[in-house]
This record gives structure tokens, sequence and C-alpha cells, in this order.
């Protein structure tokens, strides 16, 4: 009984299932490790040390071979390669050297790749290696990359092997930009830095190897830890909310594995917000709580989670997440979008209604940019919303009418319906409105952009809806500039053809074009020209 | 060896030129949208993705030598119609002519800026506006090779003059598609589940484009044979498809990160694009109102030391020069989120004018502070909250804002 007691005790003993692989680890680490704990698991201490050589090693040794390399560009390359080792050392523990011969990860240089998924030459091909003999990390890097085809630059090499240094001690590829987890083949000038996600993994990773090594040079048997994670959705639709209502959904998780599950959820937007347990224990389910923002969307929209986690099989897995947000306010004003101002004062409309399901109340309005006089008073009518794709409906809410006193300074400007409202949130609602004053120049300026050397042709109308003018005279500041009106609507609008000719200089080119007109108000109407020429 | 092996592998799944059948011809659809104005990433928490430099950059690249490329956009250039959105299309329409756009569906936001403005874009575009919806400009179809691509918006509502019917406009790119033996692409200003319908309506739709908000899907949407695909919105990424005539095969989504570099031409039309705006003065256009004055961060350090002591140590203190180093400080999509009360005529004029209300100071969270510096207790502030700081630091601007971290870098009495 004793005997038997003993032996029971033993097998516990052995069953010790550590250590639990982090969420974020790539699946070559992960193998690495389930290969290291097999051998122990039965016992084969010799062949965990021989399998503990596929996990990272520090300092990280970069065996660089520059046989490809042209000579003279050999210490710039040396130089990017040293760099992307210095980036990894001032902010992690990694340490990095660069080798002759015998590193953990070797990078070498080809004129050119193949192709890959995006049709680009590849701009780097990596192979991990399982043959203790070999490198456990091998890179290939292209001195030639992007469509056309143009010489890789330094930047892009320190790119690379800062990348490699990532994959090499356990990193998975990240699914965001903007740190050295993640890549791609396009061409990129700029330097990625080693991001925090990288500063975390790093330390978290060699705890791992460091935890595997002393239970081999302890020859403790361990039992592989193998997490195996069952999501219960593989997207997430979720019902329609009010915009700023609260929304909260919630992902099942389970573990079926043997070990703790490892679990890190991120969001490509700071819309969602996710809490995810750190672990799951073996046979257990946990939560993945998301927070969803919805003040500042309207409308279907499309987020993503991405779930790292420790299965090998699931190493990292993206999640899509529709979100439908009703607005809370709608603020309309039926009619052309711009306000036509004349010698008169000007009245218009606006109409204002709320979701619902709220019991907001609009306190005040306003309109800044021009002299104005606002009535807020409570309103019910059928009106349409073409911005929402609404046909005409009955609404009930509030109806703004606006008084407009005129002054005249001609152009177009814009000013801001401004409605204060009881709402914690939404306190302050606002639309634009435009105006137009007098004869108008659309666009107000002309611009062609970048143009060669030859006659080039464009157009402005000179506009004042309903209210008659003559074009008296056009002429130009230039010698290159030409430009002639023709009538377009009755008397009140003239499309103006502008050329200019091709014989200008290169450099920036600024004419200026003036309309005399019988308005003893707006006599002339000065419309700028401008052009790059190259 | 083995390196020549995975990169023969990847040739082989991922050979996106490689021919299926020895006469099938493959192409490529590279197609962006919405970007409502995004001319370049924005914000304060990096790394920010999108932008025209690395937009084009990308579409560049990725279009090569242009042979059996067909790019497109599914319109969306901007979200409004003031002077500044006028500037942007003009910016957006040039830049997508330096690569040779195909197609850009040319939707109501376009419309809404005038016919004139859509001549000019029509002429910075290279004329790659196409409407079958809108019947003026009258520019309903584009062909490219074996591809007929149709700009469509869907009619709800009193979207304005010359708008016709969804379906009418769509039957008229199907049979003109057949009339000419070419298959039908539609840029559809609509969401997924009017794709759909068009989708099941007309099963010979080879490839829908249509609009939704946030990023693409991972994998490409289908209804029978036709796919249905959208780049997202903000122009955040791309879409790279590739497929013969008979169908589309391959998709992947193109993240315009960091790691992809500034495209030289996109960035000289970026450069013109912040002249102008100064030299058209937008900033000292922007409507602005009365409200109570505000007094500048100096005058609460009076009562308030502590307080000011901490913001100095602050980014807030110097979210201007952020700007200005970037030349945005007169950009009017910028500006109000670096310094104080920019749409009150008290407030944040430039920085000779109105230094003490240049940066993010006190009275840009707690409001106006004339009426409380005169008499702080008849006229206290409220207490405030994780709202304040959202009006800026919103998902697109500070994607990873969390009040809480957030919160303690800038905490004080």
């Amino acid at each position: 009984m004793i005997a038997l007691a003993l032996c029971i005790a033993q097998v516990n003993a052995q069953k010790i299932v550590e250590p639990v692989v982090p969420a974020g680890s790539n699946r070559s680490f992960q193998e690495a490790v389930i290969a290291v704990e097999e051998a122990l698991e039965k016992g084969d201490f010799d062949a965990a040390k021989l399998k503990l050589k596929a996990l990272p090693r520090t300092p990280v040794a970069i065996e660089l071979d520059d046989s490809n390399i042209p000579v003279a560009m050999r210490p710039t390359i040396l130089e990017a390669v040293r760099k992307a080792g210095l980036m990894w050392e001032q902010n992690t523990a990694v340490k990095v050297t660069v080798v002759p011969n015998g590193g953990h990860l070797k990078i070498s240089f080809d004129k050119e790749l193949p192709k890959g998924e995006l049709g680009l030459p590849l701009g780097a091909g990596h192979l991990f290696s399982t043959d203790p003999a070999e490198p456990r990390l091998q890179v290939a890097i292209s001195l030639s990359r992007g469509n056309p085809i143009s010489p890789t630059m330094p930047n892009e090499v320190q790119n690379e092997v800062a990348h490699a240094v990532a994959l090499y001690i356990g990193i998975d590829r990240s699914l965001r930009p903007g740190s050295v987890a993640f890549r791609t083949d396009l061409s990129g000038s700029g330097l990625i830095p080693v991001g925090a996600r990288e500063m975390i993994f790093a330390q978290r990773l060699n705890e791992v190897t460091q935890t595997l090594k002393k239970a081999v040079e302890s020859k403790t048997r361990l039992m592989p830890a193998r997490p195996k994670l069952f999501l219960e959705v593989r997207e997430v639709t979720l019902p329609a909310v009010i915009q700023g209502g609260e929304q909260t959904f919630n992902i099942q998780v389970t573990n079926n594995g043997n070990a703790p599950l490892t679990l890190m959820v991120e969001a490509d937007c700071g819309c969602l917000v996710p809490f995810a347990p750190h672990q799951i224990a073996a046979g257990a389910s946990g939560q993945i709580q998301v927070h969803v923002n919805t003040i500042d969307y309207v409308g279907k929209v499309r987020k993503w989670l991405y779930v790292h986690s420790n299965d090998p099989e699931f190493a990292s897995r993206e999640i899509p997440v529709q979100v439908s947000i009703n607005p809370v306010f709608r603020l309309v004003r039926p009619g052309p979008s711009i306000i036509q101002m004349g010698e008169e004062d000007v009245d218009a409309e606006a109409f204002l209604w709320f979701d619902e399901s709220t019991k907001i109340l609009a306190t005040a309005a306003r309109v800044d940019g021009i002299r104005s006089e606002v009535e807020l008073e409570p309103w019910e009518g059928m009106l349409a919303d073409p911005e929402m794709g609404e046909g005409p409906m009955l609404r009930k809410g509030y109806r703004l009418n606006m008084h407009f006193k005129s002054s005249f300074i001609a152009g177009r400007s814009l000013a801001s319906i401004v409605v204060t409202t009881d709402h914690p949130i939404f306190k302050t609602l606002r639309a634009s409105l435009g105006f137009q004053r007098g004869i108008v120049a659309l666009p107000e300026r002309v611009y062609l952009g970048e143009i060669q050397k030859s006659a080039n042709r464009a157009m402005f109308l000179l506009s004042r809806p309903g209210q008659d003018f003559k074009i008296t005279k056009i002429e130009t500041n230039s010698p290159h500039l030409k430009a002639a009106s023709f009538p377009v609507q009755g008397k009140w609008e003239y499309r103006v053809n502008i050329e200019i000719t091709g014989e200008q200089d290169a450099g920036l080119f600024a004419g200026l074009v003036t309309v005399y007109t019988d308005d003893p108000k707006q006599p002339t109407i000065v419309v700028s020209v401008e052009a790059t020429v190259r | 060896m083995k390196l020549l092996l995975l990169g023969g592998a990847l040739l082989f799944f991922g050979g996106l030129f490689a021919p299926r059948h020895r006469t099938a011809q493959t192409f490529m659809f590279l197609i962006s949208g919405s970007a409502y104005g995004n001319l370049a990433p924005c914000g304060c928490t990096k790394p920010m993705s999108g932008g025209i430099k690395r937009r084009v950059s990308a579409l560049r690249t990725l279009a090569g030598n242009g042979k059996r490329v067909l790019v497109l956009d599914n319109g969306g250039l901007v979200a409004g119609m003031a002077r500044q959105d006028e500037i942007k299309a003009e910016t957006l329409a040039e830049s997508l002519k330096s690569v040779g756009v195909t197609a850009i569906n040319l939707t109501k936001t376009e419309i809404a800026l005038g016919p004139a403005m859509v001549e000019a874009m029509q002429r910075l575009s290279g004329e790659a506006f196409t409407s079958a919806s809108f019947t003026e400009p009258n520019a309903p179809f584009k062909i490219s090779g074996p591809f007929l691509i149709a700009g469509i918006s869907e009619s709800q509502g009193d979207a304005g003059a010359h708008l016709i019917g969804t379906n009418e406009a769509v039957n008229s790119a199907v049979t003109t598609a057949k009339q000419l033996s070419k298959h039908t692409i539609l840029l559809l200003d609509g969401s997924l589940s009017a794709a759909r319908d068009l989708a099941r309506k007309h099963p010979e739709i080879y490839l829908i484009v249509y609009k939704s908000g946030g990023a693409a899907p991972s994998e490409p949407g289908t209804e029978g044979k036709t796919w249905l695909v959208t780049p997202g919105e903000k122009a955040k990424q791309l879409l790279q498809i590739s497929g013969t005539e008979a169908a589309p095969l391959k998709y992947a989504v193109i993240k315009l990160g960091p790691e992809v570099k500034d495209d030289p031409t996109a960035g000289r039309a970026y450069d013109r694009y912040l002249d102008r705006i100064v030299r058209e003065k937008l900033f000292e256009r922007i409507p602005r109102g009365t409200t109570v004055a505000y007094v500048g961060s100096k005058a609460c350090a009076n009562c308030h030391m502590s307080a000011f002591e901490k913001w100095e140590q602050t980014a807030h203190s110097h979210a201007l020069k952020t700007l200005e180093s970037e030349k945005h400080d007169r950009d009017p999509d910028c500006v109000a989120c670096h310094v104080v009360g920019m749409d009150s005529l008290s407030g944040f004029m430039s920085r000779s004018k109105t230094p003490d209300l240049a940066d993010v100071g006190c009275e840009s969270c707690h409001g106006p502070g004339a009426d409380h510096s005169s008499d702080p207790a008849k006229y206290k502030f409220p207490n405030l909250g994780e709202k304040v700081c959202t009006t800026c630091h919103n998902p697109d601007t500070s994607p990873g804002f969390d009040f809480a971290s957030h919160w303690a870098k800038v905490i004080h009495n």
C-alpha cells in the first residue's frame, strides 16, 4: 500500500506541466519547446539537451554571409546588421553579435528572390531548421526589391535583420504594422522600431527558455504543455446600438489541452477595448470581454480582434467584428447645399431630431461665422434624410428658424450651426452651412498640378444664380495664359476657359485672370491660376 | 538550397502571375476608396496607417509596368464641401493620376462639390471619374481590357440632381458589357447587402466593390461567382485582387503602415496641398463664435501653480510645436486639437497674436476661463471625466488611448 502511494506520488511528481509559453510566440518556438518537453517527459535528457539547441540563445549570434554582396557595399551592409542588433540591445535584454561562422541566425544575400504572395519579389526569405548542425534560422535578404526592381537600401536591410531577430527569439509575425515584428515585401525607406510588443516578448520568451534549460540541467521530467484553444465564434456580428450607447460582448474561449492556455488579445482600433484572461487553466473556459466605443462612429463598421495564444495550431487568429451604430442625432437642412445671399436678409431652416430611445433636450442654437439670429422650436413633420438613405418619414424634434443678415462680401464662406444639449457626451452638435454672395468663381482658384511644357487647358465658372450679369472683358497677366468666356446658364453663369500655352519656364507658374463685369459692386473678379511646370 | 525551395514554394502557392492555364491571362486589380479626406496619417499615437504618399507608393509598386493592371478607386475622396475639401479632392485626383488610375467612382460626395470641381477633378485625374448613376457629367463607363467598369450610386432618398435608379444604372452597365463582350465590374457607393442584391440579380457580374466602415475583410465575400470586396475606409489599406477573365482568384489586403515608403510624386502633391491651405488662409476662414473669453494657461497659474507646473511637463504644453515641425500648424483639420479655443473669436489665432493660447492648455479641457478667473467662487468649473479627453483622443487620432494610463501622465488637482 505504501509502495503504491509512493508510486502514485512519483507519477504525479513527473506531471509538471511547464513552462507556459506566452501567446504571441511563433509556431517554431512553440514546437521547439514541445520537442524539449517531450524528451524530458521520456526522461531522455541527452535528447532534451540536443533539442534545446532549437530554442533561441543569447547573445544571438548572427552569421553574416556577405559573399554575394559587392565588396564596396560590404561595410555598409555590416553597419546595417550591427545597427539592427543595437536596436534590440537598446530596448531589450537581447544581445546580438556578428560572427564569421557557426551563428544561430544566418543572414545571406541574393541578387533577387522569387516573387511572393503580392506578386512582388520577396524582400527576404526565412527558413527555420530543426537540424542542430544548421543555423536555427536562415534568412536570405534580396539585394533588390520592389517593382520596378530597385536596390535594397541599408535601412531596409536593417529592418529585415531586426525582423529576423524577432523571429529567431520566437516572436510571431505581427498582424499590425508599425514595429519590427511586422514586415512587408513593399519597399520602405524608414526605420521600423523595436516596439513595446517586442520588448515584452523578448523577456517572456527568454524566461521560457531558461526554465527549460534548468529542467534539462536538473534532469526534471516534464509533461509537454499542450494547450488547445477552442474559440466559440469565428466572427462577431453585434445588434444595432445607439451612438454613444454601451456595447459589450463576450467571446468564450475553452482550453481543451493539458496545460494553461495563454492569451493576448489586441484590436486594430481604439474603438474596441478587449479584456482577456492572461491564462485559462487546462479544461477550463474563460471569456474575452470586449467593450465597443460607439461615440465616434455611425453606420456599419467592421473592425478586427487579433487573438494570440500559445496553442501552436492557433498562434494568431483574426476575428472580424461587425458593429451597427445608429446616429444619436440628425441635423438636416433641406434644399441646396449652398445658401445664396443677395442684397436682402435670408431666412433658412434646419431640422434636428434625436433617436427615439434618447431623452435629449436641445437647449440653445446659434450659427457661427455669419451675423444671424436663430430660434429653436419643437417640431413634428415629414422629412427625408438623404445622407442616411431615408425617404420622407415622420420625424419629431426641433426646427431651427435661421435669419441671416445681409452683408456684401463677395465669395463663398462657411458657417457652423451649433446646437447645445443637456446630454453629457453630445453637449455640442455641429453642422456646416455654405454661403455664396455675389459673383463667385468656382473653383475660387484654378489648380493644374504638375504639368509638362505643353498646352494645358482648364476652366472655372463665374456664377451668381438667378441674378444676371455681363462679362465685359477678360485679361490675363501673362503672355503664356489665355482666357475666354462663354455663357452656360442664362445670363447668370459663365464658363471661362483658360489655357497655359506651354511656353512658360519650368517651375511654379502663377498667373492671374481678371474678369471685368457690368456689376458696379464687383467690377473685377481676379482668379489665380497655378501649376508646377516640370 | 532550402531557401531556394522556400522561394519556390512561395512562388508555387502565391505566384500571382503564374498562369494556371497556358492561354489564360491574369489581371491584377488594385482597389482603394473612401479616403474621406484623409490625406495623411494623423494622430499622437504612433504608428498610424494610411496617407496618400504610402497609398501611391504601394499602388505604383504593385502595379509595376501596368500591363493588365487596373487601378480602381471607389470614390468618396472627401467627406465635406468646404474649400479645404476641394483642395484635398484635387490633390487626391492628381496623385491617383500619377499611378495611372483606371476608374474612380463619381459619388455623391464628389457631385456635392459642384460641376466646376467635378470637371477639375476629371482633368487632374486623367478623366478617370465614371458614373452610370449620375447623368451629368456623362462618363457612364470605363473600358479596360476585357472589363467594363461602372460607378454606381445607390438612389435611396433624394440624393440630388441627375441621379438615376440603381437598377436602371446597373442594367445599363450589364447590358452594355454584354454587347461589348466585356466583364462587368461595379464600383458601388452602397453597402454589402446592396452589393449582394445586385450580384443575385446579375450573376454575371465579375466583381463589386462596395463601401464599408472600418477595415477591409481578410477574405473576399462572394455571391455566386461574383466577388464582393471593400477597401474599408480612410484609405488605410489597399486590396490586391488577381484573376483571369473567367473569375477572380486571389485576394490580399495591403496594410499601409510606416513600413511602406512615401512616394515622391505624391509627396510633391502633398507639399503643394500644405502650401495651398496656408496661402489661401483656410485657418483664418474657420467659422468662429462668441463665447466666454479664453485667458490662457498662464492666467490659471496664479492660483493653480502646481497644476500649471505639471502641465508644463506634459506633451500638451508643446502640442503646437509638434504640428509646426510637420508643417500642419495652419491646417484647420489639425490645429483644433493642438491649441485653445479654435472655434471661438477669443481663441487661438496664431502663435504671435495669441501666444498664451498656443498648445493644449487648461481651457482646452475645462473651457473658457474669463468668468472663472474674475470670480472663482461664483463661476466654478464642473468636474471633468474621460469624455472630455476623447474629443481629441478618439479612435482615429489616438488609437491606443486609454484614459487610466494617459490621465496618469497629466494628473493634477
